[in-house]
């Protein structure tokens, strides 16, 4: 049977090395909303439905062959418009920006799933225009293609997942074989716009398109002590917590910074921080030991991949993962300005992890149809 | 190099990415957490464990017998944690100052105004919905922290309020003066009274405890204590009973006073006021002391609000003033026995010793008038101190000048007057005794500065300018009644730990000790025995079952208003236990006072004769006090006297 010949084919790290974080994520999220109980704690079960669905889905796209995807981009870009502009219609505010979309009883963030959709449209974009990349026209061609995603973005004013967006396509873009002229040029011409309209602001007292939050977010990513109980409020609490854990930690719902309130958001975007405080040196260092790995063996996939489609798709989903995990645990441990980025398959939210565990169904997808010329 | 080797070289850049990011991560983590672990640590246990104090119980006060007459009660206090986001300070204070009914400036003021990051205090003695409105908001108040903290517990609200003094929270300039004694912003201290005076005794020791604290400064559980220490509890000489009958017999008569003012013309005013001073003349403790108008002292148990303050302030009758120690009124003929004392042992005048009253004392043209225009006739000392004749004291005042121009001063001085009595409560007033330095001292005016001898006569019925006290013409009288020893009146007894054991004992101090024949103070004691008998007080008196010594005194006041009234004496007569003052400010005729000191005399010694026959008594006393009211005022000023000189 075909099937059991593809199963053969299945890397396990993968699933297994995903499943040991979802359940590292599970023990979390019940120490940081442990004030809800330890039974029937709503925040772990709701968790655990999406870990579920998610799994259902995982099972049920094995069976497809991801190249099916290719035909439907189209339908998948219009979708990721829709969604987003969902969102912006009918999304619910909180903390100033536009994430949440209310569907019954439950609050789905439509931008993670995005990002798999882009993903998806990128591979299937870069991979028919690849020889075409060294041009400029169809360099420029490109960034048009994903303008609409950002511009929509934008009005979510989201900058994470906007961060997030960019960060996936300038990752495929270079994967794809941008003109590397052209891609370093706008690169370093971007680096250098956002350091000087920053620098205009601070020094010449110039307006900027950042809100007052954003802005004061990068201002204590500088100095955390400018506003202690302010915008460095997060970044201060976040580093005790971690710090004070040392290297064995404080224990699993024994951290003081968490359980006494001290950490904020801390079973969404500071999940590390209490993984940092109760788990300590050692349980960090397995974590991220457990994301290099994960990444790692994506890598491979993404050397190994039949076709080019298959190959960005993982290259996407790639760089995806890699900046949700620098970013956020750079966030918890104060190297990276505090976006709302979660930690993939750690912290609370449904979206995510669904959105996680599909991206994982596609590698695992293109890990089982790899070409098997190499061995 | 094909494109699709291009594009491999490419991807194994995703690798070295991967590579480098992970090891960014892995040195910042252990740069944090095993480098930097201990300062972390400190500043997490920093976050966590907090000092909280714990207010120290006040010590009580209470009456001769142990009676409590001010203690403690467990009230919830709001405070809020001054370390908090300013925006997140802000919207608390706001929704607190629209919970607690305060305005939100005093509650931004309190906070700014605080000296370190410890909680700030904001209301005492919150209601029992106010709390429960916080409690149910507790999660939209970081920061707000509701604790147990002893306040006042005043068991008679409007009780010996003058005396023991009310609370206010610690201003800044006094907190200055005393923050080296521990004292902090928004500590509560004795503002007035006893409270005041023995703020050292009473306040105790704050207690701290060490707390496990969630971010919104609540606490989660105790990790250490150190108990307060109560403060030393005081036992008055105070008689519970008596100072209830006093304030009770004050008030009801001044009610009554004012009613009758209210309905006769002839009366210039009602009263605005009286105070009662009781001592024991054996030792100088006071037995009772009250003034009136009082006010209510659980007013400032949680905080006076604003406005019971300003209209406590505002109140024309002064209800904080505290009339007994505070206020020094001429005395009117009570000074006769200071001028009779002199007289006395100056003068070698006895009881008997005869003389002629034509109604008038004329020196130098000047004609000094008695109160009963036709004079009394032929009429001895005795007889001159019994029915306060003018005349014969106006002689003996004029008399004592001729010997030394200030000896009528020096006597007055001995009793006290012109000096503190130092009872130990603050804001008392020394009164005056003129003489010719402080006219020296005092005027511009040559003419201003001259003493002429018709002042000296003035004074020998204590007018002109004399001042004295409730309290100092009570320590007169008993010094009287005990023969020559003039103490300082003394309110506390005994400082008593929470224990119970006696941290200081007081003796009253002797302030001056007459060195005198006992026959001095007899005559004057006959001379205040037959005020009641047959004199002044005579009416108000008959048929007491006791014998009482005394002396009334009506003081001119200036202009359209009432009189002063005074009554001074002790009981009874032969064996002194009570010495006692009762005033009434502008209360228009002594009389007036006569039927409530009878009434407190006949309380304390065990006796109903007097309220059986109130009735009778007070009809007799307004006969007496509408011959007096026909009286002109007859007093003379000082430019008549200088006119004339």
């Amino acid at each position: 049977m075909r099937s059991r010949s593809l199963i053969r084919e299945l890397d396990y790290s993968i699933p297994i090395i995903t499943l040991a974080l979802v359940i590292i994520g599970l023990l979390m999220v019940a120490s940081a909303t442990q004030t809800n109980g330890f039974t029937n704690n709503p925040f772990v079960i709701r968790q655990l439905i999406a870990l579920i669905l998610g799994v259902i889905f995982l099972i049920l796209s094995l069976g497809f062959d991801y190249r099916v995807l290719k035909e439907y981009s189209e339908v998948i870009y219009l979708l990721n418009i829709i969604l987003l502009v969902v969102v912006i219609i009918f999304g619910i505010e909180f903390s100033g920006t536009r994430r949440w979309v209310r569907l019954g009883p439950i609050n789905l963030q439509p931008a993670e799933l995005v990002k798999l959709g882009l993903i998806i449209c990128l591979a299937d974009f870069f991979a028919k225009h690849k020889k075409e990349l060294v041009k400029i026209k169809q360099c420029f061609i490109s960034c048009l293609y994903i303008m609409p995603i950002l511009i929509l973005g934008l009005a979510q004013n989201d900058l994470g997942t906007n961060l997030v967006f960019i960060f996936i396509f300038a990752g495929m873009f270079y994967a794809a074989g941008a003109n590397l002229k052209y891609y370093f040029t706008v690169v370093i011409t971007a680096v250098l716009g956002i350091g000087g309209m920053l620098f205009a602001h601070f020094q010449l007292g110039m307006s900027i398109p950042l809100k007052e939050y954003q802005l004061m977010r990068l201002i204590v990513f500088w100095d955390p002590t400018i506003d202690p109980l302010g915008y460095g409020y997060n970044i201060i609490q976040s580093k005790i917590a971690v710090g004070s854990g040392g290297l064995l930690g404080k224990g699993l719902f024994q951290g003081t910074q968490t359980n006494l309130g001290f950490l904020p958001e801390k079973h969404t975007d500071f999940i590390f921080s209490v993984l940092g405080e109760e788990l300590g040196f050692l349980g960090a260092v397995v974590v991220l030991v457990l994301f290099f790995l994960l990444l790692w063996r994506i890598f491979k996939v993404a050397l190994e991949a039949e076709d080019d489609f298959g190959q960005l798709l993982t290259i996407g989903i790639l760089v995806m993962l890699l900046f949700h995990v620098f970013e956020n645990v750079g966030m918890a441990i104060g190297i990276m300005p505090i976006t709302g980025i979660p930690l993939p398959f750690i912290s609370y939210g449904g979206s995510s992890l669904l959105t996680n565990i599909l991206a994982i169904g596609l590698v695992v997808n293109v890990n089982v149809r790899r070409k098997k010329l190499k061995f | 190099m094909t494109i699709e080797d291009y594009s491999a070289q490419r991807l194994k850049h995703f690798g070295i990415i991967i590579l480098i990011l992970f090891i960014i991560l892995f040195a910042r983590l252990f740069y944090l957490q095993i480098i930097l672990e201990d300062e972390y640590q400190q500043l997490a246990q920093g976050n966590r464990i907090a000092v909280r104090n714990i207010g120290a119980p006040r010590g009580k006060i209470m009456a001769n017998q142990e009676e409590i007459l001010v203690s403690n009660k467990l009230a919830y206090t709001v405070s809020v944690l001054p370390d908090i986001n300013p925006q997140k300070l802000e919207i608390v204070l706001t929704e607190l100052s629209q919970i607690l009914d305060l305005p939100l400036e005093s509650l931004v003021n309190k906070v700014e105004d605080r000296s370190n990051n410890r909680p700030v205090i904001l209301k005492r003695d919150i209601s029992q919905s106010e709390l429960v409105m916080i409690e149910e908001r507790k999660n939209e108040l970081p920061g707000v922290i509701i604790d147990q903290t002893p306040v006042r517990d005043y068991v008679y609200a409007d009780f010996a309020s003058h005396m023991l003094g009310y609370l206010t929270e610690i201003s800044p300039s006094q907190l200055e003066q005393v923050s080296h004694l521990g004292y902090r912003a928004g500590d509560i201290v004795g503002s007035s009274g006893l409270e005041r005076l023995y703020e050292t005794q009473l306040r105790g020791e704050d207690g701290r405890k060490q707390v496990e604290i969630n971010s919104s400064g609540q606490e989660i559980r105790t990790l250490g204590i150190q108990q307060p220490v109560a403060g030393n509890n005081l036992i008055l000489n105070i008689d519970f009973e008596l100072q209830k009958s006093v304030e009770k017999y004050l008030s009801n008569e001044l009610e009554r006073l004012t009613q009758l003012a209210e309905e006769d013309d002839d009366i210039k005013q009602a009263p605005t006021g009286g105070a009662v001073v009781a001592l024991d003349p054996n030792t100088g403790g006071v037995l009772a002391l009250a003034s009136a108008p009082s006010y209510d002292l659980s007013l400032f148990s949680g905080g006076i609000s604003r406005e019971n303050w300003q209209s406590l302030n505002n109140d024309p009758l002064q209800p904080l003033l505290n009339r007994a120690i505070s206020t020094a009124p001429p005395p009117g003929s009570i000074f006769k026995l200071v001028t009779g004392t002199a007289a006395v042992e100056q003068l070698g005048i006895n009881a008997e010793t005869e003389y002629y009253d034509p109604g008038y004392y004329e020196v130098g043209g000047i004609k000094f008038r008695n109160w009963l225009r036709d004079g009394h006739g032929d009429l001895n000392f005795a007889e001159a101190i019994a029915h306060s004749n003018n005349t014969v004291f106006y002689k003996l005042g004029h008399q004592l000048y001729d010997l030394d121009r200030v000896i009528l001063q020096d006597y007055a001085r001995k009793y006290g007057l012109g000096e503190k009595t130092g009872i130990d409560l603050p804001n008392e007033t020394a009164g005056l005794v003129p003489d010719p330095d402080w006219r020296a001292r005092t005027f511009e005016t040559r003419m201003d500065q001259i003493w002429f001898p018709g002042y000296t006569i003035n004074l020998s019925i204590g007018q002109g300018n004399l001042k004295t006290t409730p309290i100092q013409q009570a320590n007169l009288v008993a010094a009287i009644a005990n023969g020559g020893t003039l103490y300082s009146p003394q309110l506390v007894d005994q400082i008593v730990d929470a224990e119970g054991k006696v941290v200081k004992d007081f003796e009253a101090e002797t302030l001056n000790q007459f060195s005198v024949d006992k026959e001095v103070f007899e005559i004057l004691q006959k001379g205040m025995l037959d005020v009641t008998t047959y004199g002044t007080a005579g009416n108000a008196f008959r048929d007491i079952e006791f014998e009482v010594a005394g002396k009334t005194g009506t003081a001119q006041t200036g202009g359209q208003r009432s009189n002063h009234a005074w009554f001074a004496g002790y009981a009874p007569a032969n064996n002194p236990e009570i010495a006692i003052v009762v005033f009434l400010e502008h209360g228009s005729s002594s009389a007036n006072t006569l039927p409530l000191t009878r009434l407190i005399l006949e309380d304390y010694l065990g006796s109903e004769l007097g309220e059986e026959k109130m009735d009778e008594i007070i009809e007799e006393i307004e006969d007496d006090i509408g011959d007096e009211l026909e009286q002109e005022d007859i007093f003379l000023e000082e430019d008549q006297i200088r006119e004339e000189l």
